[in-house]
């Protein structure tokens, strides 16, 4: 399984944060550059996914609220992810998606790809400019590269502080381009996968076995609207609406499906031959997604509190909830402690589906991607940051990330519990000038 | 009705917020509502990858199909 493209992570998430946080800077003559520079870790249960990262993001003031920001990041991923099929009560062999070489599977235990290893490079940069006294505008670009996947993408957004600054009213938009070229080609929807590898690897016509495509590409439109308010003079409010459209590919190639029979959850034969069947999952070519976001901070005497909310509905019948607080203690004058709660809860895609049945294998879109149905998920963590007089600042947190979803229980006969992640988190970062 | 509540809710900032010299607290860095871009940005990209919903704070990005 791939990572993504680029995320248009950091430097958006700076240049979003500077138009729609509105705290006024002070006028200040162009500083040195401020660096985060920070090591990642994300690691799974069970040997599955795990990423070790390099980030770094540097912002440079360069006048009366304007400023630049730059950010770089390397991942390495390795490990396993689940392919969508399901465990069965016989050991399963599937090809690579580059066609060279197996990997087995024993029987009830749950198929992992284990070729998931890739080296991922991101860039991206945003530029903020003050118009006038309250107007502000940013414009940025992205990169991302992985093995199969190159992200490109350009954002502008703008802001206006209004009611002696104690609101701001932004807007901002952001176009993302994507290629994907999978390894082994991009396998028809709903396509036999045992015989699309086979055609894969030898030049033999079989039934069944459809031809796999090269290059496929996705478009993503991002809106963001917003607002904050200056509520008193220890606290502030954000709210926040988005709205996102991507079209084109939005499979993932690697992904499919074992078809059972629909009363004894038995395997099925394929066109290939084998007593195995299994189909290339589908999703429809087109997403319109709605955010409503939420934020607040409250500064007490001894400490910040941060509250967000987020509410996503989207055309593929996914709906979540996201609850994140943070509270900032200041134990010392140096020394920070920052507890970290998130609570996610997330309603299946209209087309999820653990498994495919005989009877229903002519359906138009379907996926047991797990990040696609039904669970909730906790994140609990705690961050130490300790600061130096010269602005620098080394932080270390640790956090475990575990979900929680349904089983699906709908043949007795097919093991299809659900498979949970679990992970630790892991980011030392230090900030300076430099 | 977007915009009604939207109407609602601007006329009711108006009377809201602080004048320019009780900004002390407002003004430190660590009260930005973001105050770490890049753990934020980090975040996004982890649940983002695990999860069907990204976005929110900022643009969600590119999907990617493999979301």
């Amino acid at each position: 399984m791939k990572s993504n493209k680029a995320r248009i992570g950091t430097a958006l998430a700076a240049a979003t944060g500077s138009l729609l946080s509105h705290t006024p800077r002070d006028a200040i003559a162009a500083e040195p550059w401020t660096v985060d520079a920070s090591i990642f870790v994300y690691s799974e249960d069970d040997s599955r996914v795990s990423d070790v990262s390099f980030k770094s993001l540097a912002s440079r003031v360069l006048g009366d609220e304007d400023s630049f920001t730059v950010g770089l990041q390397v991942d390495s991923l390795t490990g396993a992810t689940p392919t969508g099929a399901v465990p069965l009560n016989q050991p399963q062999t599937f090809t690579r998606p580059s066609g060279n070489g197996q990997y087995e599977v024993a029987a009830n235990e749950l198929p992992l790809d284990d070729t998931f290893r890739d080296t991922r490079l991101q860039l991206n940069a945003t530029r903020l400019k003050t118009l006038d006294n309250t107007d502000r505008f940013t414009y940025g670009g992205s990169f991302s590269r992985e093995f199969d996947y190159t992200h490109l993408g350009v954002n502008t957004g703008i802001a206006r502080d209004i009611n002696n600054r104690n609101t701001t009213l932004s807007a901002a938009i952001a176009l993302s381009l994507d290629q994907s070229d999978p390894v082994g080609g991009s396998p028809e929807p709903l396509s036999d996968v045992i015989a699309s590898s086979l055609n894969a690897v030898s030049e033999e016509q079989i039934n069944g076995g459809a031809p796999k495509g090269g290059t496929e590409t996705k478009s993503i439109v991002d809106l963001v609207f917003g607002t904050t308010q200056v509520i008193n003079r220890r606290s502030l409010i954000q709210f926040n609406y988005s709205l996102s459209f991507a079209n084109g590919y939005l499979n993932d190639p690697y992904k499919f499906l074992t078809v059972v029979d629909p009363l004894t959850g038995a395997s099925v034969a394929g066109a290939s031959g084998g007593s195995l069947l299994y189909l290339s999952e589908s999703r429809p070519d087109s997403r319109v997604g709605h955010n409503l976001f939420a934020a607040y901070k409250y500064h007490f005497d001894s400490g910040i509190a941060d509250l967000s909310y987020r509410y996503h509905a989207d055309d593929w019948g996914i709906n979540s909830h996201t609850l994140e607080g943070r509270y900032r203690y200041d134990v010392t004058d140096t020394v920070v402690v920052e507890p970290h709660l998130r609570y996610y809860t997330q309603s299946a895609a209209d087309f999820y589906r653990a498994f495919l049945t005989t009877d229903n294998t002519d359906i138009a879109f379907a996926s047991a991607d797990y990040r696609l149905g039904d669970f909730d998920a906790v994140t609990v963590g705690i961050k130490l940051s300790r600061e130096w007089a010269s602005g620098s600042v080394l932080s270390a947190r640790f956090e475990r990330y575990q979900t929680d979803g349904d089983d699906n229980t709908d043949l007795p006969g097919v093991d299809a519990r659900y498979p949970d992640t679990g992970a630790f988190i892991a980011q030392l970062n230090y900030r300076f000038r430099w | 009705m977007l915009v009604v509540v939207a109407v609602v809710l601007l006329s009711g900032c108006s009377k809201l917020g602080v004048k320019p010299w009780d900004r002390d607290l407002l003004a430190k860095p660590e009260m930005l509502l973001a105050a770490n871009p890049l753990e934020i940005a980090t975040d996004e990209h982890i649940y983002f990858s695990k999860e069907a919903t990204s976005g929110g704070r900022g643009f969600a990005g590119g999907g990617c199909g493999c979301n």
